[in-house]
């Protein structure tokens, strides 16, 4: 978990460093768009690897699952869970730097530019970055929704007289159950919107992929 | 409709000869030094590749869309202690593997992307250039349905497994065909209301496998067009 945060700390100083310098000629500043698109194209592929790896984690736990539901399970999946929300903000935290990051380069490239390109500069480019992240954060605001549900169950199965017997949960307090079944309601409600906001990120990926392309053909016209 | 897609697909003259020749290119990344004929060569390869992994794509998805139709949670033959947890079991699988399925897709998508902007950029002739860039277009087009399929699925089996964790924990009796609940009226109603929400989820599903054939269609007349040209 944190060697995928340093590799995108990385990324993050290499884009600063890679905005902050050269000479302000026409060639000079499409060069430095041209490294600013594709810095941040390597850093976003590799923040969708590193994801990527985390998710693969986090679906191994099957923390619902009545293999994991023994009471000695439990506290290591909640563990794990309480470190995967946690890493969830850090990577929201780091996001929200990165877009300010990105911004402030494409103001300082575009103050060098000619009053009459200034606005559409780099604004493709721009439009692709906030359509990626801003569908990445709804992905991941849903999916700390969607385990903090999870730690609810657990949290009240570890708590609760319920017993595992014949590879199912069993109560005998009704209340009991109703809180339960309460718990999973909202586990799978939080679930559907979690595919909802999983497939809107994944199509926008793609979608922003094109855009940057065709902003790194414009600037390089 | 799910058949005549995958038949369809299977049929949509792209498969075994394609395939053969996907084989037979090994080469992806454009070397210095291209000359227009080796440039056509490795972007041939590079839409070969990208045909056989859609077609592998569509194998994986057919074999699933058809142990779906078998496993019937909500039909009285399913409603036993076993099928429960037997039917929980498959639909948690299947519900990580079109999660992490659709991430893959957008990894492919970007490496495909990738490459064809490259040899877009090495190819010397506009008319080749124009339909490499068309055969993307239809490419990320049918790629983002598929993703939207592949979220309807999801949604579906969602609702199959909210269905399937109430019953489970409800008592009931079967005989024959008909079942019946041991408890309040409202375990019936339940039952109808889960019965009513997966009918409209597999409408869902069939939706999006429409879509998906019309964007196959245009796919495939870009991919044949392409090749056309590349191959002259």
């Amino acid at each position: 978990m944190m060697r995928s945060l340093f590799v995108y700390i990385i990324v993050f100083f290499a884009i600063t460093i890679s905005s902050a310098r050269g000479q302000d000629s026409p060639d000079a500043l499409v060069n430095r768009a041209s490294q600013l698109i594709d810095s941040t194209e390597t850093m976003l592929n590799i923040r969708a690897q590193r994801f990527n790896e985390e998710m693969v984690k986090m679906n191994a736990l099957k923390p619902l699952e009545i293999v994991s539901l023994a009471k000695e399970t439990i506290p290591k999946s909640r563990e794990k869970i309480k470190d995967f929300l946690s890493y969830l903000e850090v990577y929201r935290s780091l996001s929200a730097k990165m877009k300010k990051e990105i911004d402030d380069s494409v103001s300082n490239l575009r103050s060098k530019m000619s009053a009459h390109h200034r606005a559409s500069f780099l604004k493709e480019f721009l439009d692709a970055y906030d359509l990626e992240q801003s569908a990445l954060d709804k992905y991941t605001v849903g999916l700390t929704k969607f385990y903090t549900n999870i730690n609810a169950v657990l949290e009240f199965i570890e708590t609760s007289n319920v017993t595992l017997k014949d590879n199912k949960l069993q109560f005998t307090n009704k209340e009991e159950y109703e809180k339960y079944s309460e718990l999973i309601e909202a586990v799978e409600k939080s679930n559907k919107k979690l595919i909802n906001a999983s497939a809107t990120s994944q199509k926008a990926t793609i979608d922003a992929s094109a855009m940057m392309q065709k902003a790194y053909g414009a600037i390089r016209k | 409709m799910k058949k005549y897609f995958f038949k369809h697909l299977f049929l949509s003259g792209l498969g075994a000869s394609l395939l053969f020749c996907s084989v037979c290119t090994s080469h992806v990344i454009a070397q210095p030094k291209e000359t227009p004929d080796s440039v056509r060569s490795k972007a041939l390869g590079c839409l070969y590749r990208a045909i056989k992994s859609l077609n592998d794509r569509n194998i994986r998805f057919k074999a699933m869309q058809e142990e779906l139709e078998d496993m019937r949670p909500l039909e009285p033959q399913s409603m036993d202690s076993v099928h429960f947890a037997n039917n929980l079991i498959k639909v948690s699988k299947y519900l990580l593997f079109l999660e992490s399925h659709r991430r893959q897709i957008t990894h492919n998508t970007r490496v495909f992307s990738d490459s064809i902007e490259r040899f877009k950029s090495l190819m010397g002739s506009e008319e080749e250039r124009k339909s490499l860039t068309k055969f993307l277009d239809a490419y990320k087009e049918e790629s983002s349905a598929f993703i939207g399929y592949s979220q309807r699925l999801s949604l579906l089996l969602t609702d199959i497994r909210t269905a399937l964790f109430y019953l489970e924990t409800v008592p009931m009796e079967r005989k024959g065909n008909d079942i019946t609940f041991n408890t309040d009226r409202s375990a019936n109603e339940k039952y109808l209301d889960f019965e009513s929400m997966i009918t409209a989820g597999q409408m869902h599903v069939d939706n999006a496998i429409a879509k998906m054939i019309k964007l196959t269609e245009k796919e495939n007349k870009a991919i044949q067009e392409s090749i056309t040209l590349l191959n002259k």
